[in-house]
């Protein structure tokens, strides 16, 4: 049912953000939102108008929102985006349901004149304006350098099972490198066994379950993903190395994203540090984007687009870390 | 018969006894862990719910039918279960009788489509399958819907040294070895997978054992997920996804033929899934590259299928007087 | 032998499909301890007759008694109840179960849910052994011959005590020893008191294993009476009935001194044909006579590649001397017409002019090597003037034309590759009088004009209209030849002398 309703709330809810704009010149932003399925989308939502209203500040704007939601629906985006075009709204930021299909809107957008920002998912039929996401290849890097400091100050040489994605995501593919990558670099930890799962929740537990047995010595687990973390809680139990950190039998944990299925285990102090999949430095940065395109300046994107860097959260840290969504949305 | 001859019939045979033998032997050698009593344990409780499912689909496939809507089954049985435990307080138990007798109303559905509208069982449960997986993504947002920490702690339950799961699909598998070579409608499942037109010309119940076996297949399959679920405490969203081919290749593997009335479950599908999982296993124990793993999957299957084709081929051959 | 008391029988009979008629008023009657032949031509109705009594299909009225008590048959489960048996000709077996589950796989003896394994192998071996059989219990049916299937498929039939046995054709795909056993089995029945009703083709086992005929013609029943009071001549006309004289559309004529277009030396094919030798002249109308099951379609296939071949030459004359060719290469040579116009002959849903124009496409092309439409028209309205296809036009659809001119359809796709010679396997099958008249004068048309035709047909009458010489085929050989002139006593005769292979059975 929730599915219904959310595109009519939303909807509803768009409209001005602020009513102080005397000073302020109007951007009007135009949000589609392929899905409004889980908590991401509501803390992308809430972000983006919070710093929207901060940023715009500053820069002299007042962001007004429209936003809609597609259901999961190819051809209900392109219609979405077609009445934000119609609307007349001065940016489009959109997540687009089909990285093959944006294309088609994204031309429709230039044509009227309308700057195009893929947000998250990027577009595989046609260039946008600027691309805004998550940079996977960070995640990793801070994880992996975060947890190399961790286990040095531990005096612990790691020995670790590598639970890598699904191959044909690129989100993976970076994960596994920038992990392997900083392990050379600091000497500090090595991978002994990569264990595919295809983000697929029963390998996780059937291959941790397995590589815990073919290498009894790991005392590490870097997982590309924590959103299955039951899974990796279940197979550790069975192994009987499911323990907080500062016991005999903890196994030095390592994650990315950090989702709400893994908030809890760290505040338990089982896994020792992630990197978060960070809604709030993704809003932070695509109201940037949007800024400098609104103001004809260049946004200065790498070439695989304005990429937000996640925040490194240890057990000392995740309860006082500001905008945490994965903790603060259910 | 020469000796060329009988070796290939040996092989023919037995050529599943062989490859299983060359692949276990391999993996102990060369790796330090997988010849352990754990890691065999490892295997068998890892494979459960994948032979579960199995022998529910090989009751279909010995009619001469396909059900490849069994992972979505599972997935749609186990996504209604989790969400009334999760948000309704439904008591496990009888959320996991729930979940069996929804696996039950699924394969029924299938039954009623092949059975009474006599539409093909591979398009049949090929629409089924895209349905009931789009219709557990709407129910729980394409989310993990986590259980009550509780429910996992069952499926770390131990029998001694023995997962519980182990003993349970055992049981399972031997009630559904029993059903198909034991009674009447395990016998006329083989016998509409002979020859429908024979089988209804006898007068066999055909369109009734046939919708039969669509009801079993589906409850097995979401028994099947019911262990998966239990083991992870959790349903994902990837519950079932791929699991109708890897099932199918057991099913075939194990030495039930596609053309129906062929194969035994007890003594096909548990050496069938556990050369899968061995496989699995193997590669994690070796450090194999991942993306080796479906590469020797892929070959196993192809090796089982030619082999069944092979016999089919030489059953037909042989002169009938 | 116990005194013959009577045990069945079935009175006025009748019953339709879709309002023709396939009995009327069919009578049967059957005693113990005796086997009773039904014989009758294709679609005289003995199918139908049986399926009714093994209650396969229902009577529309009529009534059947059984030791003097009328009993309903529904389906072939009461018919077993009633203790009638069925042994249909093709067999229904389930090759990967046991001999045992195939003899008990509609009733299978349980305790609580589980079968009573030991119990059923001990049953299935003691019917076994009465018909003499002395298969294990468990072996797998695929592991057996056709002739230990049957005996197997006999003692499924007799699992109930079976008081009616009916065999369908059960020698047609039988080697000669094993059909030796199958009389001996059948003689054991009879001697057990039960009643034998057996169907059958071949008019030499009638005579072996039967005390009685019944002959079937029309939908009626024509003649019963013992076997000792008719001889098979009388069999045979009277399953053939006495045709009506229509009247020949050409006197037969000699055709001495043409080249042979066609001669066949010694073909064979083993258990089907037989050292079979013949020719064919140029303008000549031959008729394949011989009864259902004596390899007059099997020869006609061998010839065109549709059947194996195991030996045997044979040699064309394409207007350049005789040469010889294999039956695939024929096949593209002469023009082949069959009873099944639906399955071989015609495209139903396609217009007359693409069904006449298919096989011709290579002689329609134009510079551009696409279908000239012109000529495609032209071509199907000259056939459809000179078959005197009754269409709408040359776009009609095949499928609404009647049946007689769907059979023109099918001669004409051949006419227009201009073949020297037609092999035609009952081309007047379910026409009508006038449509049949019509296809047996077109028939006389193309031998005038130099074709010459091999012509199978269940019908008599249908030959002598038309045929200038017979060839007499029976048990897959050629038995004789009989001259255009020859009258209806001679034909049936020729058909009927049987060399009786068998001894009477004990």
């Amino acid at each position: 049912m929730k599915r219904y309703i959310i595109p009519v709330a939303a909807i509803c809810l768009a409209g001005v953000a602020t009513a102080k704009a005397d000073d302020l010149k109007p951007l009007k932003v135009g949000f589609s939102l392929d899905t409004k399925e889980s908590s991401l989308e509501t803390a992308w939502v809430d972000y983006l108008k919070s710093e929207g209203e901060r940023q715009g500040k500053v820069a002299g704007f007042n962001f007004e929102w429209t936003i809609n939601v597609a259901n999961a629906d190819p051809t209900r985006q392109a219609a979405n985006i077609d009445d934000l075009i119609t609307r007349g709204v001065d940016v489009i930021i959109a997540r687009a349901f089909d990285s093959g299909a944006i294309g088609t809107s994204i031309k429709a957008a230039k044509e009227a004149g309308i700057p195009f920002i893929t947000f998250d998912r990027g577009s595989t039929s046609g260039k946008p304006t600027a691309h805004v996401g998550g940079d996977s290849y960070d995640q990793a890097k801070t994880t992996g350098e975060a947890f190399a400091e961790i286990l040095k100050k531990a005096s612990v040489h790691g020995k670790c099972i590598e639970l890598q994605g699904m191959l044909t995501d690129i989100n993976a593919v970076n994960r596994t490198k920038a992990w392997n990558e900083v392990g050379k670099a600091t000497g500090q930890y090595e991978t002994i066994v990569q264990v595919p799962t295809n983000w697929n929740p029963e390998l996780f537990l059937s291959g941790l379950t397995n590589a815990l047995n073919a290498k009894p010595e790991a005392n590490c687990v870097f997982a590309a993903s924590d959103f299955a973390f039951p899974s990796i809680q279940a197979a550790l139990e069975k192994a009987g190395r499911w323990a907080p950190t500062g016991q005999p039998n903890h196994m030095w944990l390592a994650t990315c994203d950090l989702l709400p299925a893994a908030v809890k285990p760290m505040e338990g102090g089982y896994i020792d540090v992630s990197t978060t999949w960070d809604a709030y430095s993704q809003a932070k940065e695509a109201v940037r984007v949007i800024i400098a395109i609104a103001k004809h300046e260049d946004p200065k994107c790498g070439p695989d687009g304005c990429l937000a860097k996640g925040r490194v959260v240890t057990p000392a840290t995740i309860k006082d870390m500001p905008n945490l969504w994965s903790r603060d949305y259910k | 018969m020469s000796i060329r001859k009988r070796a290939a019939d040996f092989l023919l045979q037995r050529g599943f006894a062989v490859v299983f033998a060359i692949i276990f032997i391999f993996f102990s050698v060369a790796t330090a862990h997988f010849f352990q009593a754990d890691n065999i344990l490892n295997i068998f409780s890892a494979m459960d719910p994948l032979a579960i499912t199995a022998s529910g689909l090989a009751l279909v496939v010995m009619t001469g039918r396909l059900d490849i809507s069994v992972g979505s089954t599972a997935f749609l049985s186990c996504s209604i279960g989790a969400l009334l435990i999760r948000d309704h307080g439904l008591n496990p138990v009888l959320g996991m009788l729930l979940v069996v007798g929804c696996g039950a109303l699924l394969g029924a559905i299938n039954g009623f489509i092949v059975v009474v509208l006599r539409v093909n069982s591979l398009i049949a449960t090929l629409s089924t399958m895209i349905a009931y997986r789009g219709m557990a993504l709407a129910l729980t947002d394409a989310l993990l819907v986590e259980l009550p920490a509780p429910i996992r702690f069952l499926g770390n339950a131990k029998l001694g040294p023995v997962p519980i799961n182990i003993p349970i699909m055992l049981i399972v598998l031997i009630l559904v070895h029993l059903l198909q070579t034991k009674t009447s409608f395990g016998r006329q499942i083989m016998a509409i997978g002979n020859d429908v037109t024979v089988a209804r010309k006898i007068g066999l119940p055909v369109d009734r054992t046939g919708f039969l076996s669509f009801v079993l297949s589906g409850a097995l399959a979401a028994a099947g997920g019911v262990l998966t679920t239990i083991e992870n405490g959790a349903v994902s969203p990837f519950l079932g996804d791929g699991l109708e081919f890897t099932a199918l290749a057991v099913v075939v593997v194990g030495g039930v033929s596609l053309l129906g009335g062929r194969g035994s479950i007890f003594f096909g599908i548990i050496p069938g899934a556990f050369i899968f999982e061995m496989i699995r296993n193997g590669l994690t124990n070796l450090g194999a590259d991942p993306y080796s793993y479906r590469l020797v999957g892929g070959a196993v299957i192809f090796a089982a299928m030619y082999a069944d084709a092979l016999k089919s081929g030489r059953y037909a051959l042989r002169p009938q007087s | 032998m116990r005194t013959a008391q009577t045990l069945l029988r079935m009175d006025g009979v009748c019953k339709a499909y879709a309002g023709v008629l396939a009995l009327n008023h069919a009578t049967l009657e059957a005693r113990g301890g005796e086997a009773v032949a039904v014989m009758g031509a294709n679609g005289a109705g003995k199918s139908t007759l049986m399926n009714i009594l093994g209650g396969v299909v229902a009577a529309d009225s009529g009534r059947i008694t059984l030791d003097g008590e009328e009993i309903a048959i529904r389906s072939p489960r009461q018919a077993a109840q009633q203790g009638i048996a069925f042994v249909h000709q093709e067999l229904t077996m389930l090759p990967t179960l046991t001999v045992a589950e195939n003899i008990f796989i509609d009733d299978l003896p349980r305790r609580g849910p589980f079968i009573r394994s030991v119990e059923m192998a001990h049953g299935a071996e003691r019917l076994l052994a009465r018909l003499g059989c002395a298969i294990s219990a468990k072996t797998p049916v695929e592991q057996l011959g056709v002739g230990d299937r049957q005996l197997i498929e006999i003692a499924r039939a007799l699992r109930r005590n079976a008081r009616v046995i009916i065999f369908d054709e059960p020698t047609s795909s039988l080697t000669k020893p094993e059909r030796q056993k199958l009389f001996n089995v059948i003689s054991g029945l009879k001697a057990e008191g039960a009643v034998v009703i057996y169907i059958t083709h071949f008019l030499d086992e009638i005579f072996t294993v039967c005390e009685r005929v019944t002959v079937m013609r029309n939908g009626e029943t024509v003649w019963s009476s013992l076997i000792s009071d008719v001889g098979p001549t009388r069999v045979v006309q009277l399953m053939l009935g006495v045709s009506e004289n229509e009247g020949r559309i050409r006197t037969p004529i000699e055709a001495i001194g043409e080249q042979p277009v066609l001669s066949v030396r010694r073909l064979c094919r083993e258990g089907v044909l037989n050292e079979i030798d013949f020719e064919i002249r140029r303008g000549e109308i031959v008729g394949l006579w011989g009864l259902l099951g004596s390899g007059r379609t099997e020869l006609l296939h061998a010839l065109v590649g549709l059947g194996p071949i195991d030996g045997g030459t044979i040699e064309w004359n394409g207007g350049d001397g005789p040469k010889e060719i294999t039956p695939e290469r024929l096949r593209a040579r002469v023009g082949l017409v069959t009873e099944d116009r639906r399955g071989e002959g015609v495209l139903l849903p396609l217009s007359v002019s693409d069904n006449v124009a298919l096989p011709n496409l290579m002689s329609l092309l134009n510079a551009w090597r696409l279908v000239d439409r012109v000529r495609q028209n032209a071509l199907a309205d000259a056939m459809i003037e000179r078959l005197r296809i009754k269409a709408a036009d040359r776009e009609q659809v095949v499928s609404t034309l009647s049946g007689g001119n769907q059979q023109k359809v099918v001669f004409a796709r051949w006419l227009a590759t201009s073949p020297r010679l037609f092999l035609l396997d009952e081309p007047t099958r379910g026409l009508d009088v006038n449509a049949k008249t019509e296809i047996l004068k077109l028939v006389v048309e193309l031998a005038g004009q130099g074709c010459s035709v091999l012509l199978v047909s269940s019908e008599l009458e249908d030959l002598m209209r038309v045929c200038d010489r017979y060839l007499i085929i029976s048990r897959g050989r050629l038995v004789g030849a009989l001259p255009g002139s020859a009258d209806v006593d001679a034909l049936m005769r020729s058909i009927a002398t049987i060399k009786n292979e068998y001894e009477a059975a004990p």
